[in-house]
């Protein structure tokens, strides 16, 4: 099982938390210009890096607030 | 102290196993192979032991080298395969989880070193009842004895089991695997008679006055005392068969002498303890010096010592393939799966670890193949021709013991499993005669 390092809380274990994909993905602004294919590509399309990716995660059973960790999707290590 | 076995009552004493008593007592059979029904005894000395499983109760599939006598204790032998318990098991299971900087998993020489070594709040998981450390609080040093880990996982996470009956939840800063090695056997025609066992195994066992003939391929059992004979593979020498039906009565060389005998105390070499390392995904290299599986590579936070490593194994000229009846040279006793099966694995066109245990079943038994991956392995290398190390090596998974669901299921169970939640209104709506649904949580 994972220990994540909530920013809040502190280390804890991997059951507490949610996953919520890839950071830094921005909500269009005005999603009502987007084509089909551009929406698509918004809701669908994210990147499947081998090591270090930043995701979202979300202290569900802890503070419940939400913040961005770099992790290492090879080792599965956390990143300062 | 009394116990009974397959309906026999013997005399047990005090911190015996069962499989030490029924040695002593000269039980040398007693149990039968999974698929030939074969006479089988007892093999290994502790969790490698492949043979001689017995139901205790509601408990299926425990290993007679491992089950700690207690007076009036009730044993039956299993065809490789348990029952489940009709009744339900009220035995209490409980779960604890714990904190500390440095874990250290074997309570051996190398062992004790790491966690005297060790900083801050040091465990030690020791599987047997001895441990040479105690715990002390103090120093912030707990040894848990009879505790095995069966897991190692990310985060440096390890899931231990101390008696089947508690559930530990490591995390640690750092882990110190220090599991040691066990002993392999040789493959030839009929080394599944009831008297051939693990010299590591015969050499700590009360035979009586058992007559032992040696059969090695390294320097770790030259301090076995009492043998009538020592067949030295390095200097060529095999043992092509043995004698006997119900029990081993001699061994046929490979000159066609024979030497009659009780016992054959076999080294085939050692295997470095690397089940753990592997959870973890940890990488292993052949070693041809002690012919076995080392680590290499790196883990964060986990290191690998003493035996567990290699280090002070001795060198061993392996002896995989003997020639005779292949359909009697048993590679995997617990699976009952022999070598003319992994020649027709190999018929069929499979080339790797993988596939070969899949085909054949090697390795698949609750023993994890802990006598049998690596000589089936080194059969196969033999029988395609090529080095050990190009088939790729297998991948252990958790639990390195057999854990049964009670033991995990702990306290969650019956009204604890799924606890029941009621509205304020509950009792009103049960005066008046409410139909209730289940909706979960
Ligand atoms: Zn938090």
């Amino acid at each position: 099982m994972l220990q994540i390092t909530c920013p809040w809380c502190g280390p804890r274990d991997e059951t507490e938390f949610s996953y919520g994909g890839q950071a830094g993905v921005a909500y269009p602004k005005q999603p009502s210009a987007l084509s089909d294919e551009q929406w698509g590509t918004f809701v669908f399309f994210r990147e499947n890096p081998k090591g270090r990716f930043a995701e979202r995660w979300v202290h569900a059973q802890g503070c419940r607030r939400w913040f961005d960790a770099i992790r290492d999707t090879a080792t599965n290590d956390f990143l300062p | 102290m009394r116990f009974t076995f397959a309906g026999t009552e013997y005399e047990g004493r005090d911190g015996e196993t069962l499989a030490a008593a029924l040695v002593r007592h000269g039980v040398r059979g007693g149990f039968a192979s999974i698929g030939l029904g074969r006479p089988r005894g007892v093999f290994g000395w502790a969790d490698e032991e492949p043979n001689a499983l017995v139901q205790i109760g509601p408990k299926p599939l425990q290993r007679a080298t491992l089950v700690e006598l207690t007076d009036g204790l009730v044993a039956e032998p299993l065809k490789g395969k348990g029952r489940i318990f009709e009744a339900s098991d009220d035995t209490w299971y409980d779960a604890r989880y714990v904190h500390c900087e440095t874990l250290v998993i074997g309570g051996g020489a190398a062992g004790v070193a790491a966690a005297e070594a060790g900083g801050g709040r040091v465990i030690v998981l020791e599987a047997s009842p001895h441990s040479a450390l105690t715990s002390d609080s103090t120093q912030g040093l707990r040894v848990l004895t009879r505790t095995t880990a069966v897991g190692l996982y990310d985060g440096n996470y390890v899931v231990a089991v101390e008696r089947d009956r508690r559930v530990w939840h490591i995390r640690a800063k750092r882990i110190v695997i220090a599991t040691g090695a066990v002993e392999r056997p040789i493959a030839f025609p009929n080394n599944d008679r009831p008297g051939v066992m693990l010299a590591s195994a015969a050499c700590r066992y009360d035979l009586g006055g058992a007559r032992v003939v040696v059969y090695t391929t390294n320097d770790s059992t030259l301090a076995f005392p009492d043998a009538v004979a020592t067949v030295d593979a390095r200097s060529g020498r095999r043992v092509v068969d043995t004698l006997g039906a119900e029990r081993l009565e001699g061994v046929v060389l490979d000159d066609g002498s024979t030497i009659a005998c009780d016992v054959l105390a076999v080294s085939g070499g050692w295997n470095p303890s690397l089940n753990l390392w592997s959870h973890r995904g940890g990488k292993v290299q052949w070693d041809d010096k002690i012919a076995a599986f080392i680590p290499t590579g790196e883990l964060d936070g986990v290191e690998v010592v003493g035996s567990a490593a290699g280090a002070g194994l001795p060198d061993v000229s392996p002896v995989w393939l003997t020639g005779g009846d292949e359909t009697v040279t048993f590679l995997d006793l617990e699976r009952d799966a022999d070598l003319a099966e992994l020649r027709r694995g190999i018929g069929a066109g499979l080339r790797r670890a993988e596939h070969l245990k899949r085909f054949t079943l090697i390795g698949t038994a609750s023993d994890q193949g802990k006598t049998s991956g690596v000589i089936a392995m080194g059969a196969a290398a033999e029988i395609i021709g090529v080095p050990l190390a190009d088939l790729g090596t297998s991948s252990f998974r958790p639990p390195f013991v057999p854990v049964s669901f009670s033991t995990l299921a702990g306290r969650n169970r019956g009204e604890l499993f799924d606890p029941k939640r009621e509205t304020p209104m509950h009792a009103w709506h049960v005066a008046h005669g409410a139909i209730f649904e289940d909706v979960g949580q």
